[in-house]
């Protein structure tokens, strides 16, 4: 059986981190976690296994979108996760290639089959 | 389920402790809450693994009060259980121990956070408090209650759990849902709520099996506004704090108490004043003595506490206004033998220290003091030092049921009433009690040829005749001395004596 595709978490909360890591991994989702834009970059070059990205953009500045535009040209699905309601962060997110935009706080099992979904479409 | 308040009216034989139908005990198992005056207001105190409701603000008492019920179960050898979600376990230990708490046989279960969710900086936004916390403490509790089976849990405070539900309907059914859970492992519950008007807790009020509120403004009171199956006193009734913990004075309801006597007339022991009362005063009743300042009121009730001393009985005064050493020395002066009569046991005085007290708890010190000492006179003095010395409102109120439940007790009441006027237009009382008496014996000042003199007169007796005339009496060295009626006189009650034509 193919292994399951790994979910990318993008967040710059570390107690953010953990949670998301921790919810998907009793879900059964393999987890990598970026704290920092750097360590995305890297993520981006060397993961080839990443299934579905979860950006949180809250605490990054604008050059967020341009990793998202990366994203986008590597065909990896994503999701923006935003800090509030907000038709322009909509607008941007979904500008730069992303497949939905979630504000926070968000309903665990709403993301769960959000990121099931996303997965199945690359299977 | 039983309910029904006619059950509730007893008539407990030999003034014992109003006790609960039988009807009640029989259908449920009660629980001491551990502390006894509430446990009087609740009928025999909680029913068995059910859940009751806490509420009161800050600093009116809810964890002394959990830790009674904590404690108490422990000390009969049940397994109780804290379960806290804001204080510490070591705060409330250290709190508990400070005020004599022995906590080392209860469990604790601390939820509060830890100081490492501030320092860590653990806050987190990106699920809600509901989705992330709820899990853990649930998973807490239920392993914890499962091992241990608690019989009696306190949960401070269920409101915490508020914040973790994402709406109002999410968090009823998660608290009935965990108080059935609780209940159904043989556990009694207590919980508390931080109700206010901001944050509202009628939800947990319709939840919970009983409601218990506390307050601290004005009084200190305790009030139990529901109790499933089971009758329960009503109103709001005085709870001290103190450093042994929780004290609650039940509202007396005279009606409660109901003991078998000989209704028989007590003699003074000074036969002019018998036959001006036809008798003396009947057990049972109550008795005003109206009269002036210095008019000899405590002395003429005094005189009766005598003649009951000498027939083996125990008579008490509370006094309100004067110093008990000062009443012991005047009535030693006039041979009314007070420090023997306390060296034998036959009388007690008790001095009132102002604003001590509230009504409820001055009415259960009396209860106390009667049931014990098996007391047959009992004298307030005064009826006006009653107002001024107890807080708190509706003063005749409470002292109207402290007299009728002594009269139910078969206690001859004495209460001594200050008139303003030393002369002039007559008044039996100026605060408005006249209505409770059942005798009124009012003594009044009289000049008559330039001499200050005193008389003695009866106005009002429901269970026997009396004279209509009214005596002169002296209070001498030797006792008190009641002269012959005052035929010869008219115009007394005006305070304006004149000698009468007609003789």
């Amino acid at each position: 059986m193919k292994p399951r595709a790994s979910v990318l978490l993008v967040n710059w909360n570390q107690r953010n981190l953990e949670l998301l890591a921790n919810f998907l991994s009793k879900e059964g989702y393999a987890t990598r976690t970026v704290g920092t834009l750097e360590a995305f970059d890297q993520a981006l070059t060397a993961e080839d296994s990443i299934g579905v990205v979860l950006v949180d953009i809250t605490g990054f500045d604008s050059s967020i979108w341009e990793r998202c535009e990366q994203l986008r040209r590597r065909r990896r699905p994503f999701l923006v996760i935003s800090p509030r309601q907000s038709a322009a962060i909509q607008q941007a997110s979904l500008s730069h290639g992303a497949r939905g935009v979630m504000f926070k706080p968000l309903m665990i099992k709403e993301l769960i089959r959000l990121i099931q979904g996303l997965l199945e479409e690359q299977e | 389920m039983a309910t029904g308040k006619k059950h509730a009216r007893m008539r407990p034989e030999q003034g014992e402790r109003s006790r609960q139908n039988s009807s009640y005990r029989g259908v449920f198992e009660r629980l001491s809450i551990g502390v006894p005056g509430l446990d009087e207001i609740l009928n025999g105190g909680l029913i068995a693994r059910r859940a009751y409701l806490l509420r009161g603000g800050p600093g009116t008492g809810k964890t002394t009060l959990g830790m009674h019920f904590l404690t108490g179960g422990a000390a009969n050898g049940e397994r109780c259980l804290c379960i806290s979600l804001g204080e510490t376990e070591a705060e409330i230990r250290a709190n508990a121990e400070a005020i004599g708490f022995d906590l080392s046989d209860v469990h604790f279960l601390d939820l509060s956070p830890e100081p490492q969710f501030f320092t860590r900086m653990e806050s987190y936004d990106i699920f809600s408090p509901a989705e992330v916390e709820r899990e853990p403490i649930t998973q807490s509790i239920l392993g914890q209650v499962e091992t241990l089976k608690p019989q009696r849990v306190f949960l401070d405070a269920m409101t915490q759990f508020r914040f973790l539900s994402p709406d109002a309907f999410q968090f009823r059914k998660q608290v009935l849902s965990f108080l059935h859970f609780l209940m159904e492992q043989g556990a009694t519950v207590l919980f508390t709520s931080e109700g206010s008007e901001s944050a509202p807790d009628d939800d947990l009020q319709f939840m919970s099996d009983g409601v218990i509120h506390l307050d601290a403004s004005p009084e200190r009171t305790v009030r139990v506004s529901k109790f499933r199956g089971s009758d329960f006193r009503g109103g709001s009734h005085s709870m001290h704090l103190t450093a042994q913990g929780m004290q609650v004075f039940p509202r007396l309801l005279p009606e409660m108490y109901r003991k078998e006597f000989r209704a028989e007339s007590l003699s003074s022991g000074v036969p002019e004043l018998d036959e001006l009362l036809h008798g003396g005063l009947e057990r049972g009743t109550i008795t005003i003595i109206s009269g002036p300042s210095g008019v000899g009121k405590s002395t003429l009730g005094l005189q009766f506490m005598k003649e009951a001393a000498g027939r083996g009985e125990h008579s008490v005064v509370y006094t309100f206004e004067e110093w008990r050493e000062t009443l012991l020395r005047r009535c030693e002066a006039v041979s009314i033998p007070v420090r023997s009569m306390m060296e034998r046991g036959t009388l007690s005085v008790v001095q009132i220290e102002p604003l001590h007290f509230t009504p409820d708890q001055f009415a259960s010190m009396v209860r106390s003091a009667i049931e014990r000492q098996k007391s047959s006179i009992v004298m307030i003095d005064s009826a006006s030092g009653y107002r001024l010395s107890l807080r708190g409102g509706d003063l005749v109120t409470h002292l109207h049921a402290l007299c009728k439940y002594l009269q139910n007790m078969g206690v001859a009441v004495l209460l001594a009433n200050e008139v303003e006027a030393i002369i002039g237009e007559f008044k039996a009382t100026e605060i408005g009690i006249s209505y409770l008496a059942d005798t009124i014996i009012f003594l009044r000042y009289l000049e008559i040829q330039g001499e200050l003199r005193k008389a003695i007169g009866v106005l009002k007796k429901r269970l026997s005749d009396f004279e209509r005339t009214m005596r002169e009496i002296e209070i001498t060295n030797y006792g008190i001395k009641v002269g012959r009626p005052l035929i010869e006189l008219r115009g007394i009650l005006t305070g304006n004596v004149e000698w009468s034509d007609e003789l």
